[in-house]
């Protein structure tokens, strides 16, 4: 049986009719084409999904959708902002951490919330925040370099004046 | 300059926000989710298929079997093996084989379709390994493969067995099995079909091989091939696996001719590890001889691969695998006996290096113990015997370009290892190890080369169409980076488009690391058409002599005179509206100076080949058998480095692979029945299990490839087995001989090694 309901996404409003065993990541890509967040695993192992729930970074493909409503969800759409990236997305093209691409968006909002959160910020805060996130492409090395870079430059100067909410 | 310039790939920014679609992004009115009802049984004939119920459920608009398509049997390719129908409508040959498809308006609709389809199996005995497969009385996957026996490759050098026999001979021996690993790739495979009015089948494929995969499509569909398009949309990664056909692109194509709707289907990460084409597994049989100086002198091998329920690319796979090495150290003699072996499991596929890992693994173990017999240092050894740059080797592989002893040296200084050698200190091991790789490999005597079609529009855009794809590896970067320095163009001028059998020449595809050297050079010879042309254009606009016109930082002018001058968009829209003038468009084709790989005789199949040096060092804690990895050195010869940050990163990524693929990664079979079926179970390593790697480079430049360049993609991850081994040997005592290496296994064996001492 489906059934309506109202999802916060990217700030806007989106009434949609789902089946109770519908993931928010299958809402997201099939119902609202955000298909920014990727679905590589659909077992909460890859962190490729993530998305942010009141700014805290979940995996979408284990959150039933019906269990989404009155949350804020933030996705890789709703991060970015209109006229160019945010300092941690500058990074990411920095040091070359994307290749494929396919598990960036999920580094993205991951590497967001740690940012945003992590209490020290030091090394071991940061393989806690992305040893959830699998990416074959780079071996990490330049996806850690990134993400302290970003660390460094938000550290030095206050980001979250950035319209998008920062990072 | 654009070229040896750290460089972030071409479509980074895309990427990074979420914009790149990959065939799982794409959709399409109307459009259906397919869905494929897989054996439950591994060895079965089929009796009956009973779709009625399942035809029957509101939201369902096709359910097929086997019996509903051309009963056409295929393969690879035309040289290859045609052992499999699109769906298996006679027999079941694996837990997980394609038997039914169905597409309904979603996916909860189409997975209740195949809850209500109607199989009735008749259980047959399973196959699942060389034993039971070679056994006199095994059941035959396939009527027509005697013994189980997909293929066979055997060939003779020089005389082993006058080597073998020589009492002043070093004659080490022994058998080395791996496992079954998947290449996760994070995106999984799927396609999307769609056909035209007027009958035309257009296939949207996160595929490697678009031209392959065209001419699989129309052999299996039993359809023209020029009925057939393949476009080719972000790829999500590959590693090599996706060169092959994923085994669910014909019944996607046929789901959508029957409904009348564009049919999606994306594998679950779960049929990935049941259904997708892994890593093959081999048992090595493996003798080596040296004589008392440390010289190389015969190797005979006996391989067996378990090729699973169909042959697929196994055939290229056990040639390659083959010889390949046996180029890497001068050694006269050799013998090599190779079988496929049919077993009840999914086929396989390529995986970064393509069988080099595996061979890797046993003949640098060998190395290791000449060298210890001798009291040779194990890196000396290697030194002594090293290919060098001009040899022909015993497989008349011409190395125009070799950088394999300057590698052994630059690890050797750089891991700082004749001092931790002499400091031995308790489970603490180093080890070496090295590798060659195959650039641009010819498998045919035909057309084994690259094209490329290049545009220079009125604005100075320059347009890049080439087949050959881009799966995350940086193909498109590249090729972008090669015309802009030809050009004298910003990188960000230049676009490369994705592949479109409709619109790019016919393409071999990203195997083989030929993508850098073949693909490269097409572009580059593309690129220097068009700045001929350009130049003549601009000589005609100023009424010069082509000669005097030179082209510079993007501007083209006459060299005696700097005052004529012209931006390439001045040119090019000059060109455009003159009369008889045209756009600025250039085809750029390159056929490789080598012939058809054949182990039988001699042949020199690459363009160019590449080299690898490693060295480890790890600690190993005895009582949990945790190993942890203290530095890997690593010294690559990929000719020139065209873009150093994509190379760094290549051969990190390829090295995690390996120690992963060493230490972890399993496709484990029980009883034929796999254990695990994701990223976690299989022991994919996340950012803890990457060590301190140093990525150098050799000096070296190959005369063939663009400015120099070799691949560098499959150099990491093929010493790693045996340098692990190799390292966790010198710290614990043991040297394991199967993969994946567990701390399971290390206790075990410290334990048995203390027991028995």
């Amino acid at each position: 049986m489906k059934q309506s309901i109202v999802l916060s996404v990217n700030g806007g409003e989106h009434e949609v009719l789902v089946r109770p065993t519908e993931t928010l990541a299958s809402v997201l890509r099939e119902k609202l084409l955000l298909t920014g967040t990727k679905e590589a695993c659909g077992l909460g192992e890859c962190g490729a999904c993530s998305v942010l729930l009141d700014g805290y970074a979940v995996n979408s493909c284990l959150l039933l959708a019906v269990d989404a409503e009155g949350y804020d969800i933030q996705t890789i759409e709703g991060l970015t902002p209109e006229d160019g990236l945010t300092p941690l997305q500058e990074a990411f093209v920095e040091h070359g951490a994307i290749h494929c691409g396919f598990c960036t968006p999920g580094l993205i909002v991951t590497g967001t919330d740690y940012l945003r959160h992590s209490p020290s910020h030091d090394h071991e805060d940061l393989m806690r925040a992305i040893e959830g996130n699998i990416c074959r492409c780079t071996g990490y090395v330049s996806v850690v370099r990134a993400i302290e870079s970003a660390t460094t430059r938000m550290q030095g100067n206050d980001a979250s004046t950035h319209p998008t909410g920062g990072i | 300059m654009a070229i040896g310039k750290p460089t972030p790939v071409v479509d980074a920014r895309a990427k990074v926000a979420g914009r790149t679609q990959y065939t799982a992004d794409l959709h399409r009115p109307g459009m259906l989710y397919g869905k494929i009802l897989r054996s439950t049984h591994h060895h079965a004939r089929i009796l009956s298929i009973d779709t009625s119920a399942a035809l029957r459920i509101p939201g369902v608009k096709a359910v097929i079997t086997g019996l509903d398509m051309p009963r056409v049997k295929y393969g690879f390719g035309q040289r290859h093996r045609e052992d499999m129908y699109a769906l298996s409508w006679d027999k079941a040959r694996f837990k997980g084989d394609e038997i039914a498809a169905v597409a309904a308006i979603d996916e909860t609709i189409a997975e209740r379709a195949l809850e209500a389809i109607v199989v009735e199996y008749e259980p047959l005995a399973p196959i699942f390994d060389f034993d039971a497969a070679l056994a006199e009385d095994a059941a035959l996957l396939h009527d027509d493969s005697p013994g189980n026996l997909a293929g066979v490759l055997a060939f003779h050098k020089g005389d082993v067995d006058a080597v073998f026999a020589d009492q002043r001979a070093i004659v080490v021996e022994g058998t080395y099995e791996t496992q079954r690993a998947h290449q996760c790739y994070m995106e999984p495979m799927g396609c999307l079909a769609e056909w035209s009015s007027d009958g035309r089948l257009t296939m949207h494929i996160g595929s490697m091989n678009n031209s392959g995969i065209r001419w699989m499509l129309a052999k299996s569909l039993a359809m023209p091939i020029s009925k057939v398009r393949v476009v080719q949309p972000n790829v999500g990664g590959s590693f090599g696996s996706k060169v092959t056909n994923a085994g669910i692109y014909p019944a996607t194509a046929w789901l959508s001719k029957l409904s009348g709707h564009p049919v999606r289907i994306i594998y679950t990460r779960e049929e990935e590890y049941f259904a997708s084409r892994p890593r093959v597994n081999n048992r090595i049989w493996l003798k080596t001889a040296a004589g008392r100086d440390g010289t190389l002198l015969a190797r005979e091998v006996k391989l067996l691969n378990d090729v699973g329920a169909y042959v697929e690319m196994a055939a290229a796979m056990l040639e390659v695998m083959s010889h390949r090495s046996d180029s890497l150290y001068r050694i006269p003699n050799i013998r090599f006996d190779g079988r496929m072996i049919y077993t009840n499991k999914s086929p396989i596929g390529a995986y970064r290096g393509f069988g080099n890992p595996q061979m890797t693994f046993a003949y640098e173990e060998q190395l290791d113990r000449i060298a210890r017999e001798l009291g040779m240092d194990p890196l000396e050894l290697r030194l002594k015997n090293a290919s060098r740059q001009g040899d022909v080797t015993v497989h008349g592989w011409e190395l125009k370009s070799c950088g394999y002893p300057e590698a052994l040296e630059i690890v050797r200084d750089r891991s700082d290892w004749v001092r931790k050698r002499e400091e031995r200190k308790l489970y603490r091991g180093l080890g070496v190890a090295g590798t060659i790789h195959e650039g641009d490999d010819r498998h045919s005597t035909g057309f084994a080369g690259s094209e490329a079609t290049l545009e220079v529009f009125e604005d100075g855009l320059v347009s890049i169409t080439s087949g050959e794809g881009e799966f995350g590896q940086g193909a498109h970067t590249t090729f972008a980076q090669i015309a802009a320095e030809v050009l004298t163009v910003p990188l960000e001028d230049v676009t490369v488009r994705f592949p479109d059998t409709d619109i790019s020449a016919y393409a071999l595809g990203p195997w083989g690391s030929r993508i850098t050297i073949s693909g490269g050079n097409a572009v580059r010879f593309a690129a220097e058409a068009a700045r001929n042309q350009l130049l003549e254009e601009a000589a005609i606009m100023w009424g010069a002599r082509t000669e005097s016109v030179g082209l510079s930082g993007g501007r083209l002018f006459v060299e005696s005179d700097p005052q004529r001058s012209a931006t390439v968009a001045e040119v090019a829209n000059a060109a455009l509206y003159r009369l008889n003038g045209g756009i600025i468009r250039t085809v750029g084709k390159e056929e490789p100076p080598t012939t058809m790989m054949n182990p039988e005789i001699q042949s020199n199949p690459c363009s160019a080949y590449s080299f690898a040096a490693q060295v480890a060092e790890v600690t190993v804690d005895p009582d949990s058998g945790k190993v942890t990895i203290e530095g890997i050195w690593t010294a690559n010869d990929c000719g020139r480095v065209l873009n150093p940050l994509m190379a760094d990163a290549q051969v990190e990524a390829s090295v995690l692979q390996g120690i992963g693929f060493t230490l972890s990664e399993h496709m484990e079979y029980r009883r034929g029945h796999l254990r695990e079926a994701g990223f976690l179970g299989t022991g994919t390593p996340n950012v803890r299990d990457m060590p301190p790697v140093e990525v150098r480079y050799t000096d070296t430049y190959d005369p063939y490839g663009p400015y120099g360049a070799k691949g560098v993609a499959e150099l990491g991850q093929p010493p790693i087995p045996a340098v692990l081994a190799a390292a966790i040997e010198d710290a614990v005592g043991v040297r394991f001989t199967e993969l994946p290496i567990t701390p399971e296994d290390i206790v075990r064996a410290i334990e048995k090694k203390g027991a028995t001492s």
